[in-house]
């Protein structure tokens, strides 16, 4: 249903030019959760603004995209319009920023209803407390006329997300939706992000650096590191056979009650070169080639790609 | 740290005065016990007395009536300038500040242009080549005092429109013009309240300034800027025929900056810019 290919984000300054992401192709079926990991500025979120049209102005995006049988043009914002919020919805990492603090959420979720819908303001208060009941924010009746303020962080969360799937989007790009959230209120928003894409045969893009949300929720694993698609697998695959040595220290650089802390994984300064392997300054294993050639997408049995020299 | 209430006081005191005022100059055909027109040669430049509470002028006029009629006009051009001053400064404010760019740039240096002359010299030599009239007076007030208010919604707009919850509602398909209208300017209001606020009186000393100069509005209708310019030449054997006038004017400024400055405080909000 939705088909990236050699998807490119470029800002350029006077004299430098950083590529946030390069060269990134992946599809998503209908019913499919699709999860995006990588440490901080892999450039898991760039994608995910590049798939709804709301990259900054400055950055220039190449690659195609097809959506729901469309072929999209990163540069025509107009083609966009229509679809956010409506075809394509998304759910931000922090709730408490998101939501207009002069607004009551009712009216917050209400929007996307009148904008795409056109319901009238009547008729999308109507459907906002169906949602919200749905959605488990009760007492629905009296939660539409508050405010972000006077909800709870997970509440906030569920209003995110109710306006999100307000007018029943095809694809649903979650950004880091439970980051700011604790593990119980986590466990009830994945509940509801799956149920909707169950209910829904939805896609949905699960974009995450906590490993074990996409561990319980995702079906297909997208690894990234440095703008690049380093490793891609079912779930299974990725989580008990990683290939790809990133993915290997990803996976444990995860705490864990039975044995001490370590790092083996330092966190990305500064930029990577260009020419080779993003990962080859903090790889344990890279050889000479790896700093020389960007490696190669390798494709796997079953699926799987990776992208290294030394497999 | 400011106490809870700071400026509860001040905003109460600033905004009963203000519709003391109001109430005073709407009321002005009921209260005023003359015809602000009528002259009275036998009776010019009476002290106060019974019959006329602020004494008359050298034509006999009745000093109270010409003030309560005077105060129409200096609050009418007072909050229509201001209106005007805002509704120009936030178009500008906030397209400058959303859409960023050339626009911006383009916006915000016609903005310094207008803002480097002194406002008092732009508006004099304005009203001098036309005819004076009120409505020139208010569009030509109005017309100068903007480029605080564009400065301040695009302070506010630029850092309102990086916010997360601006992103969210384009994510939920609001097109630029509702963002604008329904996302931004609520949020950017509190600033440009206060800032309104002060403008009324500086474009009521405007006025008052531009008319005691003789070219604003022009005589006999009563403003309080022409009735000190009547007045000046009494000043050392009538002293109610500048006191008076000049007490409203004082009264007026005193009471919007006490709401402006209560206001502020109320908000929370630092020291805002003035215009001019």
């Amino acid at each position: 249903m939705l088909a990236v290919k050699d998807l490119e984000i470029t800002f350029s300054e006077k004299n430098s030019i950083f590529k946030a992401v390069r060269k990134v192709s992946f599809s998503v079926q209908a019913g499919e959760i699709l999860g995006i990991v990588g440490e901080s500025g892999s450039g898991k979120s760039m994608t995910a603004l590049a798939l709804t049209g709301l990259l900054p102005p400055e950055a220039k995006v190449c690659g195609s995209m097809s959506f729901a049988g469309k072929t999209m043009h990163f540069e025509d914002n107009s083609q966009w319009q229509g679809l956010r919020g409506s075809k394509i919805g998304i759910v931000f990492q922090d709730p408490a920023a998101c939501l207009n603090p002069l607004k009551t959420v009712g009216k917050q979720v209400a929007e996307p209803l009148i904008l795409h819908k056109g319901l009238t303001p009547k008729e999308a208060e109507v459907e906002t407390i169906r949602l919200f009941s749905a959605l488990g924010i009760e007492p629905a009746v009296q939660r539409i006329h508050h405010y972000p303020h006077q909800l709870s962080g997970g509440q906030q969360q569920r209003v995110m997300l109710a306006a999100a799937i307000a007018c029943k989007p095809m694809l649903l790009i979650a950004d880091e939706p439970t980051t700011a959230l604790d593990v119980t209120v986590q466990a009830q928003i994945l509940r509801l992000l799956h149920e909707y894409v169950h209910n829904h045969s939805a896609a949905l893009l699960l974009i995450s650096h906590d490993l074990g949300v996409i561990a319980q929720l995702a079906d297909e694993v997208l690894v990234m590191c440095g703008g690049t698609i380093v490793e891609k697998g079912s779930v299974y695959q990725i989580m008990q056979k990683p290939l790809h040595p990133y993915t290997k220290l990803l996976l444990a650089s995860l705490p864990r009650l039975d044995a001490p802390l370590k790092l083996p994984l330092v966190a990305n300064e500064g930029l990577t070169a260009e020419g080779g392997c993003v990962f080859a300054a903090r790889c344990p294993h890279y050889r000479a080639i790896c700093l020389e050639k960007e490696p190669p997408t390798k494709l796997l049995a079953e699926g799987r790609q990776t992208a290294c020299h030394i497999l | 740290m400011e106490a809870k209430n700071a400026g509860n006081t001040e905003f109460l005191i600033g905004i009963s005065l203000i519709i003391i005022l109001s109430a005073l100059a709407l009321l002005a055909p009921l209260l005023a016990a003359h015809d602000p027109y009528e002259t009275d040669a036998q009776n010019w430049l009476q002290p106060p007395c019974k019959e006329h509470p602020f004494g008359t002028d050298r034509l006999g006029r009745d000093i109270f009536s010409r003030v309560l009629y005077g105060a129409r006009v200096s609050l009418a051009v007072g909050t229509l300038s201001m209106l005007m001053s805002v509704a120009i400064g936030f178009l500008l404010g906030m397209a400058a500040g959303y859409f960023g760019g050339v626009l911006d740039g383009l916006i915000m240096r016609f903005t310094d242009i207008v803002l480097v002359f002194p406002s008092m010299l732009l508006v004099l030599t304005l009203v001098a080549i036309f005819e004076p009239a009120l409505w020139l007076v208010i569009f030509v007030i109005g017309g100068t005092g903007w480029p605080g208010v564009a400065r301040l919604v695009r302070g506010e707009v630029l850092q309102l429109r990086t916010k997360e919850f601006i992103q969210s509602a384009r994510m939920l398909g609001a097109n630029h013009f509702r963002i604008m209208l329904y996302h931004l300017l609520p949020n950017a209001l509190g600033p440009v309240l206060v800032a309104a606020t002060l403008s009324v009186p500086a474009a009521v000393m405007t006025e008052a300034g531009v008319s005691y100069f003789g070219l604003g509005i022009q005589p006999p209708i009563p403003t309080w800027g022409n009735m000190l310019r009547g007045a000046q030449l009494y000043l050392r054997h009538a002293w109610w025929y500048a006191f008076f006038p000049g007490l409203f004017i004082f009264l007026t400024v005193f009471a919007f900056h006490l709401t402006g400055e209560g206001l502020r405080k109320q908000l929370g909000l630092t020291r805002v810019r003035r215009r001019g």
